[in-house]
């Protein structure tokens, strides 16, 4: 079996809604290189960079390219743009958002098969909810930065206790075994 | 058939598992804050948050239960070209939001969609009902045992966090009955026997063809008095009628050679395609006339005997015979498991490529014994010669078809008539032919 006759054979034969979600995943990709110029002194190589990417990631949905590119993106983010807060970094997340959400769905089912297109509606209103949530985010952190606070060491050791408290959940959330479905 | 074959309960993917979008979610989001902790750098966060509520989300509605899942073709057997279904059953599951399959049909399989891939969204109602149908279409473009399957299922959870499967699913086998070729005639079985066919007797008897009306006999029953002339000439009249009989077909089928190509897109049918659909044809059709029809299949895989029967179930029979046929040559074959079954006054029609000695001695051998025998040539004129087609084959192939021309001059010459397979009206001529010939004989 040949893993790359593999891949141009599925690209051969995508049914349209899957040719609309690789569509999705490349304008997502160029729409957060656009933000990333405008927002900081990246350069043009940026956008025909993550354009490359975005070619990779149309290609393999299903792989480990589009969370190389996700990690890849903030890289560039926090080396290209020199401000801590800038306005832009919320569109930038809504398309990181959708670069995720449209590899997601894409490798979710056979490349060849049609799509429900209430499928489509119901992630368009999940998108709203979690896009909606995040840009209230945003405008508590820029609030927060308004209004000058600090957190210092104990607010750093605080997150870090956090998130390692998250990620120690998750993982007990998601190896629970199943209920047999025998018994 | 239970839900879950044991391939697909057994099968190491037949569970809930962490995608590579649900990891990607989370390793984001982990990298942007720990990157927005470690660098003081807010907006770090706000690139990485979004994918930090999608992967909370995921975690929230990962399902619970494992699906159970089965493939299913409701019809067990179909006839060649008619579409039928093929469904994939999955159990609904809570938070299970896609159901997927994707089905490979075997050789002379076509499926709509064109690889079997489905997808369903499952649905409240879904839920209820307590089972996801994803229904591919099937049609098989060739007579025999023809392979639906494997397929293979999986499903996934909101966001594309959690899948189950692909899991494997057992192919089904389904007979595929030979579309019978269009045949028919007009022209009467030779040799009538029985006394329920449709064929009209040169003997008076109980039938529907009216003969003449003559003075009342004992026995003759009431309902056959002709009224009218019985009260004009004061005697009582009845109307006699032709006996209708009935003949016993025997088919032999030769499936030791399958030549040439069979690919229905193409139109292109090989000479055992032709030999099985003539061999329903002719059989449908004296069935239809009320005649017994028995069929004889000579291959060495597949030996296959059907005794005389006749009716729709018979033609059933005959066809779901025909679908197990394959081609095996025999070294020999024995005259007398041929001879077997054929009573004088058979009708024997062998149906059969040609394209070896044995079945044309075999069919002056029953002509010698008394039976009539006709030969129906399924060789046409579009089946290519077997095998690689370079100069010596395609010479070797010439020199073959001119014996092949003595060999049936010969058993012409011996009273065995042979007719090309031609659909409609092939075996016409020589029906009349002979039912002329046994009426002279008779007077």
């Amino acid at each position: 079996m040949n893993p790359m006759k593999d891949l141009i054979e599925d690209l051969r034969s995508l049914s349209p809604q899957q040719v609309l979600l690789r569509f999705a995943i490349m304008v997502s990709l160029l729409g957060f290189a656009t933000v990333l110029l405008i927002a900081g002194d990246s350069s043009m190589y940026a956008f025909i960079v993550l354009g490359i990417l975005g070619g990779l990631c149309v290609i393999n949905p299903h792989t480990v390219m589009p969370g190389a590119v996700l990690v890849y993106c903030l890289a560039v983010w926090w080396s290209g743009v020199p401000e801590p807060v800038v306005p832009l970094a919320a569109p930038a997340g809504l398309f990181l958002l959708l670069l995720h959400t449209a590899c997601a769905l894409s490798a979710a089912a056979p490349a060849q098969a049609e799509l429900p297109a209430a499928w489509f509606g119901q992630y368009a209103v999940r998108l709203a909810y979690v896009g909606g949530a995040s840009l209230a985010l945003s405008l508590v952190a820029y609030a927060h930065e308004a209004w000058g606070y600090r957190g210092g060491l104990t607010a750093v050791i605080a997150a870090l206790l956090a998130l390692g408290l998250g990620v120690g959940v998750h993982y007990w959330v998601v190896t629970t075994t199943h209920e047999d479905p025998t018994t | 058939m239970s839900l879950g074959t044991p391939s697909a309960r057994t099968h190491p993917d037949n569970r809930w598992a962490v995608t590579h979008a649900h990891a990607r979610s989370v390793l984001v989001f982990t990298v942007a804050a720990l990157g927005a902790v470690l660098t003081q750098r807010p907006d770090i966060l706000l690139l990485g948050a979004p994918l930090g509520l999608v992967a909370l989300w995921s975690a929230m509605t990962r399902p619970r239960s494992v699906p159970e899942t089965r493939l299913v073709v409701p019809a067990p057997h179909l006839r060649e070209g008619q579409w039928n279904r093929a469904v994939v059953g999955v159990t609904a599951t809570e938070r299970t939001e896609l159901v997927s399959s994707s089905l490979i049909g075997g050789p002379h399989v076509e499926l709509d969609p064109d690889r079997g891939a489905r997808t369903r969204r499952v649905t409240p109602e879904d839920l209820e009902r307590g089972e996801v149908h994803l229904i591919t279409r099937v049609r098989a473009d060739r007579w025999g045992l023809r392979r639906i399957g494997p397929a293979l299922v999986g499903a996934t959870s909101p966001w594309g966090a959690f899948r189950w499967g692909p899991v494997p699913l057992e192919h089904q086998v389904i007979k595929v009955l030979p579309d019978p070729a269009v045949f028919d005639t007009a022209a009467p079985a030779p040799h009538p026997q029985g006394l329920v066919g449709q064929h009209r007797s040169r003997r008076p008897g109980d039938g529907s063809e009216f003969n003449t009306i003559r003075p009342f006999q004992w026995g003759d029953r009431l309902k056959r008095i002709h009224w009218a002339r019985s009260l004009r000439t004061n005697e009582l009249h009845v109307t006699s009628s032709f006996a209708d009989q009935d003949t016993h077909v025997a088919i032999l089928v030769d499936a030791h050679y399958d030549l040439g190509r069979s690919v229905a897109k193409e139109g292109a049918s090989s000479s055992l395609d032709y030999s099985v659909r003539a061999a329903a044809a002719v059989a449908e059709h004296f069935l239809h006339q009320g005649d017994r029809v028995s069929l004889q299949v000579l291959s060495a895989r597949t030996p296959l005997t059907l005794p005389a029967g006749s009716g729709r179930h018979h033609s059933q029979r005959i066809l779901q015979t025909l679908s197990l046929v394959q081609a095996q040559p025999q070294d020999e074959i024995d005259p007398r498991r041929v001879r077997r079954g054929l009573g004088p006054g058979t009708l024997v029609v062998m149906i059969s490529a040609l394209v070896a000695p044995a079945p044309l001695a075999q069919a002056a051998l029953l002509s010698r014994s008394g039976l009539q025998v006709v030969v129906i040539d399924a060789l046409v004129d579009d089946v290519q010669p077997p095998g690689e087609q370079d100069d010596i084959a395609r010479l070797g192939w010439r020199i073959r078809l001119l014996e092949r021309e003595a060999e049936l001059r010969r058993v012409q010459a011996s009273g065995v008539p042979v007719v090309p397979w031609r659909g409609p009206g092939s075996l016409d001529q020589v029906l009349r032919s002979l039912a002329r010939h046994r009426r002279g004989a008779a007077r």
